[in-house]
């Protein structure tokens, strides 16, 4: 009876070992994963830029295209925000609502960039749109509660 | 004018040749061991959302008064070393402000930015012109 209970004993502490370092097990692979994406960011030769518009009641319902150098990015709305890739050189990043808004970056490779769009007030129901690079720290924060544009 | 070229060397610098003070100039036979290191950065500010809502909520706002404001700030260096060793470095900031009222905009960031990188690029022009030191060791067997 004593060897039965023996080999029992084991199998349960098998399970119970299985179980407890399968998670571990998955999250080592998934750590593997992350660790690996920044390498593949610092190799790519492209940056990018996040264009994005807080949530504000100053121009609420006032909608504008966001473009880098000739290319469309997006029709931003307050409270969304977009992505795109760029060729590391001096790229401007400018909208025209009534009058041109534009910042220009020193793009570098596998960098990220962050520019805050917003409009400001003219005369009657003038408005005009607004751009200025932010430093990574400020944008991420801001960034992370806009919504990412649908395509 | 075309400022007179000082300094002929390597030039390290990756950015837009246009902002790069024409006193120094690549070349590469006869560059006499000159290395040019420039660089430029820029930062912005300006008023918050919050306050320009308040400033916008003042009756004086009807008849121009601003109701925000843009702040350009650029900074560029220019380090000219011989051999790997350094022989000059001159430097220069620029702050652009524009305020906007209801009736006007302010200059945008980008314009802001290159006017300051203009007159960034004249400013180390004069300065190394006007560099008797510089002139004196150039002369100098």
């Amino acid at each position: 009876m004593k060897p039965m209970l023996r080999c029992l004993r084991a199998v349960l502490l098998a399970c119970f070992l299985a179980g407890a370092l399968a998670p571990a097990g998955a999250a080592l692979a998934q750590g593997a994963a992350v660790d690996q994406e920044p390498a593949e960011r610092q190799e790519s030769p492209l940056a990018t830029i996040n264009v994005y518009r807080t949530k504000s009641l100053i121009g609420l319902g006032v909608y504008f295209d966001v473009y880098a150098g000739d290319k469309k990015i997006c029709h931003l709305q307050e409270g969304q925000y977009c992505t795109v890739q760029v060729v590391p050189g001096e790229v401007e990043v400018w909208s025209k609502f009534m009058t041109k808004g534009a910042v220009t970056l020193d793009v570098r490779p596998a960098q990220e960039y962050y520019v805050k769009a917003s409009v400001t007030k003219g005369f009657f129901l003038f408005w005009r749109p607004h751009l200025v690079e932010v430093v990574e720290r400020i944008g991420k924060g801001e960034l992370s509660r806009c919504d990412r544009v649908e395509e | 004018m075309q400022p007179y070229v000082m300094v002929c060397g390597d030039i390290r610098y990756a950015g837009n040749a246009l902002y790069l003070p024409s006193t120094v100039a690549a070349c590469e036979n006869g560059s006499g061991g000159y290395t040019v290191f420039f660089s430029h950065e820029q930062d912005y500010s300006g008023t918050s959302e919050a306050y320009e809502l308040a400033l916008s909520l003042l009756p004086s706002y009807m008849v121009g008064s601003p109701t925000g404001k843009d702040k350009v700030y650029v900074y560029s260096q220019l380090k000219v070393s011989q051999d790997g060793r350094e022989v000059a470095t001159y430097s220069a900031a620029c702050l652009k402000e524009s305020y906007r009222t209801i009736f006007s905009g302010a200059v945008n960031n980008s314009e802001g930015r290159l006017q300051c990188l203009n007159a960034l690029r004249a400013n180390i022009e004069n300065q190394m012109l006007r560099d008797e030191q510089f002139w004196t060791r150039r002369a100098a067997p």
